[in-house]
């Protein structure tokens, strides 16, 4: 168990540095001078003074070669340290810290609402003998999938915002405002949820432990709570992960559409203004998000399913 | 065993079967049918039968025949496209309680199943929920149909383990399903099944995952079980050799319709309908012993000189066979290691297995699941290397073959695998799959190949127009065929088999049979067959090799070897055919 542990922690290390490795040597090989559009923003005229941009590079380090800049960045992470945002001037770290917990309230309340809905979805679809319900209900998800996030997001605030104004178009004050855009996310997410749990319960109720469990005297309704479930969730579990990174993602389209703070409006403002350690910082906090959330996945799933923690101990 | 513990009822509280005792299950003009992309398939067409209680009675049948859609509408778990589209189900000796399960709405079922009516799975294997332990899912049955508590249902869940003959029945009951051997999980259903102590017990199959020592020791426990209680057994199985054994009246099915019912012992004697004298003459577990080992009888020359030439020897030692040798196998090991590398746990799967298969001739390979027969046939066909030991393929040793030897041993040695259905690619045609070693080994051109394609599939008695048809549109029997003519393409030398008949209908399995026997004949083949099967290898080979935890315990004739078995394991085997009894009784 603890080489299992053991493993799936060097795995989650090794996976951050690679994404931070990647992002650093895609943003270095931007064609373009983090100086001189942090002077063009802050200049008056045309008039930039070749010293002040050589200070300025010596101050951020662009003055040294590749892999010593890649090494300071990587030993600065390291110690907590993601540099000062180009364009503000703020650490980056502070930014981050800042936008965070608004992103959070909204990717919990989304994830909870897809979850909950993605599975009430599926339980209904696969629990239903009615074809016609059932054919219905599983159009539904790949709908979900399919309409784009800013689409939906206009859409609710044409309706319930700007037509019947039940809910507040922008801004981050109180629950109410995170109605809208948590909707908005949860679509799609709730979507994947329910073709991914529709698929593991249907094709658990045509497994023959189903068949075993009916024999008993089972109702429909007692198989699908205590067979069916579980044996789909376990697998769904690991979809978990992969919608973190989903949420993360598709905050950057809702916090623009309904101009809320948080991690993704930062992520599309700095990617505009070019503030190379503040997307590096973005990058990597991302990473680190996607990486826990996966290793927690993986450890929580031996105690999950008794399969993978109880060897066979058949005579 | 305390299996008087299951029961609280005995078999003196039931009417005996015979007299004038209502039967506890009267099915009458059953008719069921299945709603299919092309309109309805009728699968079951007017079935009548009666089981009385503590009567074992047998529905035989092939696969098509309708027997396992009678068993799911008797327990009213056909697939959501089938229905009972006529007749009448009842269920219960007893007129007051009886119940018409063919128009029995769905919330009255729930109290009958578990409670009046048993199911016995097929596949033990995936028949238990994977996540619940054992002792859960054996209360929830108790828990169903008796509203007593969580706790008295558990305890009483451990008495049925410890009933259905489970070691350590309080250790088993919090283990999971893959904790289990595939015998041990049959036990726990029978035990669910038992449970509630039914009138009666679908037994669908129950016993045709399991090993045939482990499916004795299961059937012989639902006997028991049943016997004592006095509950009705309506056990479906496509081994007449089994039902044979354990029915007290065979009915036989084909096409939806019983062709033939009656006691067993009169209908394995005296059979009135074609179809069951042809089952029965495909059954390999039931044909008279000098017909299976006819390969060994036509010689009895050769038999004696073995015989003269090692009087002492003990049957083990001796390398089978005349003749140069095609293949020689010698101190064959293969290990696989068990968890982290520093436990130092690991199976021998194959350990020292030596014998040698003289060319022309078939050489089997018995034992059950894990025995090592399949790791040795892979070891074989140079697959996978061996720790220890060599094989050699007409005096070149396989595991050191490089380039164009290995080549050259790929098109002379040729695998026929077990499962007819995933051994063919979905996506190829028939012809196509056959052409596919030719192509790979860049043999004529496309007009020569064509012609030879036809050429195989003619030898193997398929019909040209098969020739564009794709696997899923072929029959189990046909797509084995097909899989044979492809093995015979680059006219190999040695074919080894790998229980290719195992997942075919008896009739099928006895043609597909019959073809390779002839084919060895006319193209002078070597057979490496790998069996669970004693009563198929006794029609195939001439010599056997019995592997047990892999080691071979026994090799020999195959007609010494059966007759008289040295090693107990080989006569616990032999004794464990089914038909055994059936045999018997004739004599």
């Amino acid at each position: 168990m603890t080489r299992y542990v053991l493993h799936r922690v060097v795995g989650a290390a090794a996976v951050l540095l690679a994404a931070f490795t990647a992002a650093f040597a895609v943003l270095y090989l931007l064609p373009s001078d983090p100086v001189s559009i942090m002077l063009d923003q802050s200049s008056t005229g045309g008039y930039v003074d070749p010293a002040q941009v050589d200070a300025l590079r010596a101050r951020y380090g662009l003055d040294q070669g590749p892999l010593q800049q890649y090494l300071g960045a990587l030993g600065r992470t390291l110690r907590g340290d993601l540099g000062t945002s180009v364009a503000s001037g703020a650490p980056v770290a502070g930014l981050i810290a800042a936008a965070l917990p608004e992103t959070a309230r909204l990717a919990a309340l989304a994830l909870g609402l897809a979850v909950v809905g993605g599975g009430a979805l599926a339980t209904a679809a696969t629990w239903t003998r009615s074809a016609r319900l059932r054919g219905f209900l599983l159009a539904l998800p790949p709908l979900g999938v399919a309409v784009p996030t800013f689409w939906v997001g206009l859409v609710l605030l044409q309706v319930l915002s700007f037509r019947y104004p039940l809910f507040p178009a922008v801004g981050n004050r109180g629950v109410a405002s995170l109605v809208l855009p948590a909707v908005t996310l949860a679509i799609p997410l709730g979507a994947t949820v329910a073709q991914v749990l529709a698929h593991g319960m249907g094709a658990a109720w045509r497994a023959p432990y189903v068949e075993t469990a009916l024999a008993k005297g089972a109702t429909r309704t007692r198989v699908q709570l205590h067979h069916v479930t579980r044996n789909a969730v376990l697998p769904a579990l690991t979809l978990l992960g992969v919608l973190v990174g989903n949420v993360l993602a598709g905050s950057v389209v809702v916090e623009t559409v309904f101009s809320r703070q948080g991690f993704g409006r930062l992520v599309q403002s700095a990617v505009t203004t070019q503030d190379i350690p503040v997307v590096l910082g973005l990058v990597v906090v991302a990473a680190a998000v996607f990486v826990v959330v996966n290793l927690l996945v993986d450890l929580a799933y031996p105690l999950l399913d008794p399969r993978l923690t109880r060897g066979r101990a058949a005579a | 065993m305390t299996a008087e513990a299951l029961t609280t009822r005995t078999a003196d509280d039931r009417a005996r079967p015979g007299g004038d005792a209502r039967p506890v299950l009267v099915v009458r003009d059953l008719h069921v049918t299945y709603r299919g992309t092309d309109g309805d398939v009728p699968a079951v067409r007017g079935v009548d039968l009666d089981v009385h209680a503590g009567e074992v009675v047998a529905l035989v049948g092939e696969s098509g025949s309708g027997k396992s859609s009678t068993a799911h509408a008797v327990v009213g778990l056909l697939p959501a496209n089938g229905a009972v589209t006529g007749g009448a189900l009842t269920l219960g000796d007893d007129p007051r309680t009886a119940l018409d399960l063919a128009t029995l709405p769905e919330r009255a079922w729930s109290r009958v199943r578990g409670a009046r009516l048993g199911l016995v799975p097929q596949d033990p294997g995936v028949a238990l929920d994977p996540v619940q332990r054992i002792g859960d899912q054996v209360a929830e049955v108790l828990r169903i149909h008796h509203r007593t508590s969580r706790r008295a249902a558990y305890a009483r869940a451990v008495e049925i383990l410890d009933a259905v003959g489970l070691d350590a029945p309080a250790v088993r009951a919090r283990q999971h399903p893959h904790q289990l051997s595939g015998g041990m999980r049959q036990r726990v259903l029978i035990g669910i099944a038992l449970a509630c102590e039914p009138e009666l017990v679908v037994a669908d199959e129950p016993t045709s995952a399991l090993d045939v020592t482990v499916q004795r020791r299961v059937l012989d426990l639902l006997a028991d079980l049943t016997a004592r209680t006095g509950t009705a057994v309506l056990l479906i199985t496509h081994d007449l050799a089994l039902a044979a054994d354990r029915a007290d009246r065979v009915v036989v099915m084909k096409d939806g319709r019983v062709v033939e019912h009656g006691a067993t012992a009169q209908v394995l004697r005296a059979p009135r309908h074609a179809y069951t004298r042809e089952l029965l003459a495909a059954a390999p577990g039931l044909a008279p012993r000098d017909a299976g080992g006819a390969p060994t009888a036509a010689r009895p020359a050769a038999r004696t000189s073995l015989r003269a030439a090692s009087p002492v020897a003990p049957r083990e030692d001796v390398a089978v066979g005349d003749g140069p040798a095609l293949l020689e196998v010698d101190g064959l090991t293969r290990t696989f290691r068990l968890g982290p590398r520093r436990t130092g746990d690991v199976l021998r799967a194959v350990d020292g297995v030596t014998f040698r298969v003289p060319r022309g001739s078939a050489f089997a390979l018995v034992g059950e699941s894990g025995s090592g027969k399949s790791t040795t046939a892979r070891l074989v066909l140079g697959l996978d290397r061996p720790d220890a030991g060599t094989v050699r393929f007409d005096g070149v040793a396989v595991a050191g073959a490089r380039g164009d030897a290995l080549r050259d041993l790929r098109r002379r040695t040729q695998l026929v695998h077990q499962d007819p259905s995933t051994a063919l690619d979905p996506r190829f045609t028939v012809a196509r799959a056959v052409d596919e070693p030719l192509r790979a080994h860049r043999v004529g051109t496309p007009a020569e190949r064509r012609e030879r394609v036809a050429d195989l599939l003619a030898q193997v008695h398929l019909s040209p127009d098969l020739a564009r048809r794709r696997p899923a549109e072929l029959s189990g029997g046909q797509r084995q065929r097909v899989a044979i003519a492809r093995a015979l393409a680059l006219d190999p030398e040695l074919l080894v088999l790998d229980e290719p008949t195992s997942a075919l209908d008896v009739s099928v399995q006895a043609r597909v049979l019959e073809l390779l026997a002839d084919l060895r004949e006319r193209r002078g083949l070597t057979y490496l067959f790998i069996s669970h099967d004693l009563a198929v290898v006794r029609r195939v080979a001439e010599h056997v090799g019995v592997m047990r935890a892999g080691r071979l315990v026994e090799t020999g004739r195959t007609a010494d070897v059966f007759d008289d078995p040295r090693d107990p394991y080989t006569a616990e085997l032999v004794g464990a055919i089914p038909g055994t009894h059936a045999r018997e009784d004739q004599r």
